[in-house]
């Protein structure tokens, strides 16, 4: 039996390495870096700030998205073609996608979220099955503000998910919800979707037994849990093999930063404010031997462009180090 | 629900009269007192040569509560010490067995001074410094277990408060911030002994980006008091509600409280805004914090209002109106509205008609019924009705509701336009 750390694979986000016009240069890069995986953001696709510069106060219709999901699912498939063919060549595995979101918009008239649910949604899962790639996140909708009530708030999510479940059986996807947060004010963050890992367990395991398939999992974002202040090793256990895959990065406990891992410090002492060390022996106490994916795009904006190389390399360094500890963790 | 202020740093334990002073004048009964603010158990644990100082302290602090009740006001809450986390300190793991140690004589040492003060409330913060996860619950039990054995009388109650874990400077949830965990410890500690309730620490949940209503809405008739103060949502502090912009979930904290319908402790627990203050204008802090109390006393029981009356008119035919309709409308219906917009009158607005005010002159039982402003002119339009002789005049919010209508009566109207002009 191989040991966890020569299970655990590392992955890094496409976005703002891959170049659609030229695909194979940036999996080419992804694979000399020292990753073995790609999350593949077709969020990159619809930009949420898009959506969301028309909600609140103006009502958005149809007419003010003009999507790159209008496209066909074979216009789609032809336009990621290239993509499937170079990312194989390289070397490179699609074990996760991202899912537009939102995925449903407070205050924008019926079409606009018909159109996100019935369009954009079932068509990135089209994407995502096309890759190969088993696994999606996706956003659950923010309403508790609206409802007064998460579970209303989840109601509604799941509904949404249902109606996705069958294509996701049929083509062995697995949805994973993710650990958000959402605004309690200007910059005031609180736990939003996916925050409670006994609720988030509970709902997985229903909607699994429901349709007799793992049909849905968990992706732990260390970001959002450290924005969040979740105890990251309780809610690792807690959720245990429902995490299947990961969006790592840092931030300074302010902001949602997707900064490279052990940036940021908030003492003189310069120790990491993010709970890596629970991080780690959480993921060993589940033996998880999945992709450490590292969701860290805005990086390559905040270095200059001689150091991108240098970076992407640092990131999968980290990647090699958190797999060793954790392997090292399960041994103790 | 009553309310208190905490009288920690203010009330000076060397010289009393004029903290006290403070407190009494902007009108408040109750008063939470700690010792934490003068010396915490680290301090006390660090530096035990200063032994004879601390017992100082602890002499003052035992006088200035006979001070404080001296002049007319109840402590309600007396909090025990406890060593309090702050960045750049770590050295508290080291001392921690002393410290936990310390904790359980100096919680023993409160209740005794607290049941012979006649304070209702001992708030003690769980134990959780040099204790692994996984033995904090076993650890904390038995601490409360033999707090509890040392009280005498049945109607004192511990307050036991969510805590948030400092790591290299950056604040997560702590023992008891989450509701399973918190209504499952509550509940094994109130099997043995009833005296147990939850206190919920507003900073610190917030600094762990807690959402207040769902917390609140698990644990219930558990909740028993409320330590109310603002913070960046970085660093707990204790500073005065709404005093940091919006950097607190006040919807998510006012409507998990009503829908409990709390109706136990509130604690002003802003000492670190009240110390910031010049003395010379520190009174007026205490009476903002006094109002401030009031308005979040209204907020949480809004409801308290509309039960009063057999029933309900209101006044406004706009925005406020739909909202109370929408959140209200089906438990506390309303007879009809009136506005000072003729133009309104006889139109049905959502399912009720809108009147001309001179028809509250007209009303079947008067003195039962409650006439709720709807508009946030409450001064102005308070004023109309008292000069038509109207009584019963409440005010009516929107400010934290349960639901909200994203899709505001003007907003197609306000769309349309910008298609039109653009």
């Amino acid at each position: 039996m191989k040991r966890m750390q020569d299970r655990i694979r590392i992955g890094v986000q496409n976005i703002n390495i891959i170049d659609d016009a030229d695909p194979l240069t940036g999996f080419k890069r992804i694979k000399a870096c020292g990753f073995d995986c790609c999350d593949f953001g077709l969020n990159k696709y619809l930009i949420n700030k898009d959506l969301y510069s028309y909600a609140g106060g103006k009502c958005i219709t149809k007419d003010d998205i003009h999507s790159f999901y209008d496209k066909t699912e074979e216009e789609l498939e032809n336009y990621f073609f290239t993509h499937r063919e170079v990312a194989a060549r390289s070397g490179i595995t699609i074990n996760q996608c991202h899912m537009p979101y939102p995925v449903f918009v407070p205050g924008a008239d019926r079409a606009v979220n018909e159109y996100l649910a019935e369009n954009v949604a079932v068509k990135s899962m089209h994407v995502a099955a096309f890759l190969g790639c088993p696994n999606i996140v996706i956003h659950g909708f923010k309403l508790a503000m609206y409802t007064g009530c998460e579970q209303t708030e989840w109601d509604a999510t799941e509904k949404f998910l249902d109606s996705l479940a069958p294509y996701a059986i049929d083509h062995g996807i697995t949805m994973c919800i993710e650990n958000l947060y959402t605004s309690a004010g200007p910059g005031h963050i609180v736990g939003g979707p996916g925050c409670d890992a006994y609720k988030a367990a509970e709902r997985i395991d229903r909607m699994n037994e429901r349709y007799g398939a793992e049909v849905m999992g968990f992706c732990l974002d260390t970001g959002h849990a450290n924005l969040t202040g979740l105890d990251i090793e309780s809610f690792i256990n807690t959720l245990g093999k429902r995490i299947k895959v990961l969006h790592i990065h840092d931030n300074d406990g302010v902001s949602d930063l997707h900064q490279v891992p052990f940036t940021f410090t908030k003492e003189r002492y310069g120790l990491p404010g993010l709970d890596w060390e629970g991080f780690i022996r959480g993921m060993a106490s589940i033996s998880f031997d999945g992709v450490l994916s590292f969701e860290t795009a805005p990086v390559l904006k905040s270095f200059p462009s001689e150091l991108h190389d240098d970076v992407l390399r640092l990131i999968a360094a980290e990647g090699r180090y958190l797999s060793k500890r954790i392997d090292e963790e399960s041994c103790i | 629900m009553r309310i208190a202020v905490t009288g920690n740093g203010c009330v000076d334990i060397m010289h009393p009269a004029q903290g006290i002073g403070f407190i009494k004048k902007a009108g408040f009964e109750y008063v939470s007192v700690s010792e934490n603010a003068y010396a915490d158990l680290r301090e006390r644990v660090k530096y035990p040569g200063k032994s004879a100082y601390f017992d100082e302290i602890d002499k003052r602090f035992v006088s200035s509560v006979s001070d404080i009740k001296a002049e007319g006001i109840e402590p309600l809450v007396m909090e025990s010490p406890s060593a309090v986390q702050r960045r750049d300190v770590h050295d508290t793991a080291d001392l921690a067995e002393h410290i936990n140690d310390m904790s359980l004589k100096a919680a023993k040492k409160t209740v005794k001074l607290a049941e012979g003060s006649n304070c209702g409330y001992i708030l003690v913060r769980p134990l959780w410094d040099g204790i692994s996860r996984d033995k904090l619950r076993e650890k904390n039990l038995e601490y409360y277990k033999k707090i509890a054995s040392a009280c005498t009388k049945p109607e004192t109650v511990i307050l036991i408060p969510n805590t948030a874990r400092l790591l290299n400077g950056h604040w997560m949830r702590g023992f008891l911030t989450e509701e399973r965990e918190s209504v499952s410890f509550l509940d094994e500690l109130c099997a043995f002994d009833d005296r147990f309730r939850y206190c919920l620490d507003v900073s610190a949940a917030s600094v762990c980006g807690k959402d207040f209503r769902e917390l609140l809405v698990t644990l219930g008739g558990r909740v028993e008091a409320v330590l109310l103060a603002d913070c960046d949502g970085n660093d707990i502090k204790r500073l005065l509600p709404f005093s940091c912009g919006q950097a607190t979930d006040w919807l998510g904290l006012i409507r998990g409280l009503r829908e409990i319908s709390f109706d136990g402790v509130l604690v002003m627990d802003c000492a670190d805004g009240s110390n910031a203050f010049p003395l010379i204008i520190r009174q007026k802090f205490f009476e903002m914090a006094r109002e401030t109390a009031e308005y979040f006393k209204w907020q949480i029981g809004l409801e308290t209002a509309m039960k009063k009356y057999d029933h309900i008119v209101l006044f406004g035919a706009g925005n406020m109106c739909r909202n109370y309709i929408k959140n209200f409308g089906e438990k506390y219906p309303p007879i009809f509205t009136c506005d000072n917009n003729k133009k309104l009158w006889g139109n049905d607005f959502e399912g009720i008609i809108v009147h001309s005010p001179e028809d509250l002159l007209k009303l079947d039982d008067p003195d039962h019924t409650g006439i709720f402003i709807c508009n946030m002119y409450y001064t102005e339009i308070r004023k109309q009705l008292e000069d038509m002789g109207i009584k019963n005049i409440e005010y009516f919010s929107d400010e934290f509701l349960s639901l909200y209508n994203y899709d505001r009566l003007d907003m197609i109207e306000r769309s349309l336009g910008e298609k039109n002009a653009g």
